[in-house]
């Protein structure tokens, strides 16, 4: 899943930044307010991890034009200010979660697990279909109760894809969410992955439809 | 305790208003003490004089009879009727009015003979009566006594409060007697023959009851007047104090932290000025206030994202399975702890900087001392990064400062070249004189800051966008060099240095006074004018 990090301490951002890929998502980090919001306007990430006190443009600002583009993605803002009107305010300018700093990197990614699984329309934790259980938090996956073994990466293409039931997603799209821009991307890595998984959860999961991406299709 | 103006305004004022009005009452009761005793002599005398020339004529003058028959020739002598009532005799004419008139008050006595004794009768009342019911009577005529004594010192003829034995050994003249511990006041006459003396006396009580009636008047006015005077002074006062509870109430009102200024419409011009300094006071407390709020909302963000960057690498640590990543987490989690703990002692500094008052004494310091002393502290960091500090010193002017503060400035000064200077730079610090100002220059080699971000870089922890990723420092030496620079009713001017980075001048204004600044005949330089 592809996130983008806005902060500017280094510290702080290298370990958010190490912890969330240890999570399995794929972090763009940035340190500066108006690359995030150039960044925004030409990428799609899942996730966005917001540091409001930036040095050259306000989180807040980047956050407001996010919204005034209509994209809907899901906000997690970091700040350091604790106080309510600046919790309301963040809210209420768009931010779906807050974390007041200092954090529990294991808090964070809970609360990103549940970002994603709202935006994805979901309530539940983990996602059911077909007999296959994923469950995001521990990166598990069953097969009629059965533990099966993933890679990172298969797991991640695996969770995009049911996150997606009934809608085809584009190679470029499934590359875009497995790829941060430091990692280099083999141009046929998504189809060995889906190789993989096809051959781990049963060949009739994930459908190709030719020229345009993969499916898992829906039940009805 | 503390009395209400108004309060007070009332004490004084009524009293000095009852001190005033007690004098002049006192006065005017004197005053017109004298004035009654003056009139009332005159009357007694002017009483005397009249039973003297009624007697006389009595005695030897034609009889009234005569006049009397000369006038209105058909009346006989011996029937001659003396009426004294008042209504007849306005009508008798001018020759004997006065004699009539002197005794407008006469009771009822239409019928006199002409005889002593008969006169006398009829005379009694003319002296003794205040018969209250008398509708001619007026409440201040005066009880006056007489007596007549013939030569042979017979008592002749006497009123009824006289007593029986002569008022006075007097013959001519006021006397004063004390009879039956009456005090009288007695006027004498005695005829030009010398055949009869006439007193006509008064009881002093007579007196005092005039004098007590006027001072009645007197107290009694004092005792209405001085309430009223007091009600009017007190509403009075209150009225014109009112715009003065009304700024009470409307301080009295406020919050601590509403700090917002009074208004100054309908005060009096008394109060403008103390309202005016108050307003400038909270104005100054406000801004202090503010101050404090942003440092405390700074400090708070520049602790907690280090804080929150330690524990993240803590965790990445603890959970990653990978010995390269715990290694470089860890790695990590050292740089945090030494940035926080400059940032704490820099915090420390400061709060020293505002609460010590031993920061306040300032002495005549040789600048350059101090800063070969911090570059001596800080060339091994700069070392470190190979960075060539240079030191120029134009001006051996000693100025008026706070030498530890100095240090500290330069130090931060110094120190925030050193982390912004990339590797291989050069710094320069130089001091010199220039349009009456002492100048502190430090500059760099760094990335500089652009124009358009001066104003915002003065802020307090403000760090650069380009410098944030290069430097880990915290933006509190910014803020202590701010607070130090005003201390020393100093200047900091941003600009480009020579080296095309940061230029940061500090200017320490010089006195225009020319014994100042201190200058040591031991330097011995010469300074432009």
């Amino acid at each position: 899943m592809r996130l983008l990090l806005v902060e500017d301490d280094e510290i702080l951002g290298d370990g958010l930044s190490a912890g969330l890929k240890m999570e399995g998502y794929a972090v763009d980090w940035l340190t500066n307010g108006k690359l995030a919001d150039e960044a925004l306007k030409t990428n799609t990430y899942e996730l966005i991890v917001l540091d409001l006190n930036l040095p050259d443009m306000n989180g807040m600002d980047i956050l407001k034009a996010l919204r005034a583009r209509k994209n809907e993605t899901p906000v997690m803002v970091l700040t350091a200010k604790d106080t309510l009107p600046d919790r309301v305010q963040g809210l209420d300018s768009g931010a779906d979660d807050f974390v007041i700093k200092p954090f529990e990197l294991d808090e964070v990614c809970a609360r990103l697990r549940a970002l994603a699984r709202r935006n994805e329309g979901r309530s539940v934790p983990t996602i059911e279909h077909r007999g296959i259980i994923l469950d995001p938090a521990s990166h598990q996956v069953t097969l009629n109760n059965q533990k099966v073994d993933l890679l990172q990466k298969e797991f991640e293409i695996l969770s995009f894809l049911m996150a997606n039931i009934g809608r085809v997603i584009s190679r470029a799209r499934l590359e875009e969410t497995l790829y941060s821009w430091n990692s280099d991307i083999e141009s046929n890595t998504v189809e060995v992955h889906i190789h993989y998984l096809r051959k781990k959860l049963g060949a009739s999961l994930i459908r190709t439809v030719r020229g345009v991406g993969y499916i898992i299709d829906s039940d009805d | 305790m503390n009395l209400s103006l108004r309060q007070l305004l009332l004490a004084s004022l009524l009293t000095a208003s009852m001190i005033i009005w007690g004098i002049t009452a006192y006065l005017n009761y004197k005053l017109t003490c004298n004035e009654v005793t003056d009139l009332l002599n005159a009357e007694l005398a002017q009483s005397a004089k009249v039973l003297d020339t009624f007697v006389e004529g009595l005695l030897h003058g034609e009889p009234l009879a005569v006049h009397w028959k000369n006038d209105q020739s058909e009346a006989e002598i011996d029937n001659l009727d003396l009426d004294y009532k008042y209504n007849k005799a306005k009508k008798t004419n001018a020759n004997h009015s006065h004699l009539l008139s002197s005794n407008p008050n006469h009771p009822d006595s239409s019928d006199n003979n002409m005889g002593s004794k008969q006169l006398s009768e009829s005379l009694w009342d003319i002296f003794d009566g205040m018969v209250p019911t008398d509708p001619f009577g007026h409440k201040y005529e005066r009880k006056i006594a007489f007596q007549l004594w013939s030569k042979s010192d017979e008592l002749m003829l006497r009123s009824d409060s006289a007593p029986k034995f002569a008022f006075s050994s007097s013959i001519h003249g006021f006397s004063e007697t004390t009879i039956d511990g009456h005090l009288w006041h007695v006027f004498s006459i005695t005829n030009s023959d010398g055949e009869y003396v006439i007193h006509v006396g008064q009881k002093e009580e007579v007196r005092n009851q005039l004098t007590a009636e006027i001072t009645k008047q007197l107290v009694s006015q004092f005792l209405v007047g001085v309430p009223i005077l007091g009600i009017v002074i007190w509403f009075i006062v209150g009225f014109y104090l009112k715009p003065i509870s009304l700024l009470e109430r409307a301080l009295a009102k406020r919050e601590a932290n509403f700090l917002k200024p009074l208004s100054i419409k309908k005060l009096p011009k008394e109060i403008v000025p103390v309202v005016n300094e108050m307003n400038s006071l909270f104005k100054q407390l406000e801004q202090a206030l503010e101050h404090e709020r942003r440092f405390t909302a700074d400090a708070s963000h520049e602790l907690r994202t280090p804080l929150a960057g330690l524990l993240t690498q803590a965790q990445v640590a603890l959970k990653t399975n990978d010995d390269e990543v715990r290694k470089q987490a860890l790695k990590r989690i050292e740089q945090a702890v030494n940035r926080m703990t400059y940032m704490v002692q820099q915090l420390l500094t400061f709060s020293r900087i505002e609460s010590n008052s031993e920061f306040l004494n300032k002495s005549p310091t040789l600048i350059s001392y101090e800063i070969v002393q911090t570059i001596a502290d800080l060339e091994k960091e700069a070392h470190r990064k190979r960075i060539r500090m240079e030191f120029e010193e134009k001006t051996k002017t000693i100025i008026i400062v706070n030498p530890p503060l100095i240090n500290i400035l330069i130090r931060n000064l110094i120190d925030n070249a050193i982390k912004y200077t990339p590797h291989d730079g050069i710094i320069r610090v130089s001091i010199l004189e220039q349009d009456n100002a002492f100048k502190l220059c430090v500059e760099d080699s760094g990335p500089g800051i652009p124009p358009e971000q001066y104003a915002n870089s003065l802020k307090r922890f403000h760090r650069g966008i380009e410098t944030a990723q290069q430097a880990q420092g915290s933006g509190l030496g910014f803020s202590i060099v701010l607070r130090i620079v005003a201390i020393h009713e100093a200047t900091l001017a941003l600009g480009t240095s020579r080296f095309g980075g940061l230029k940061v001048t500090v200017s320490f204004p010089l006195p225009v006074d020319k014994t100042k600044p201190l200058k040591t005949g031991f330097f011995n330089i010469k300074r432009s004018a």
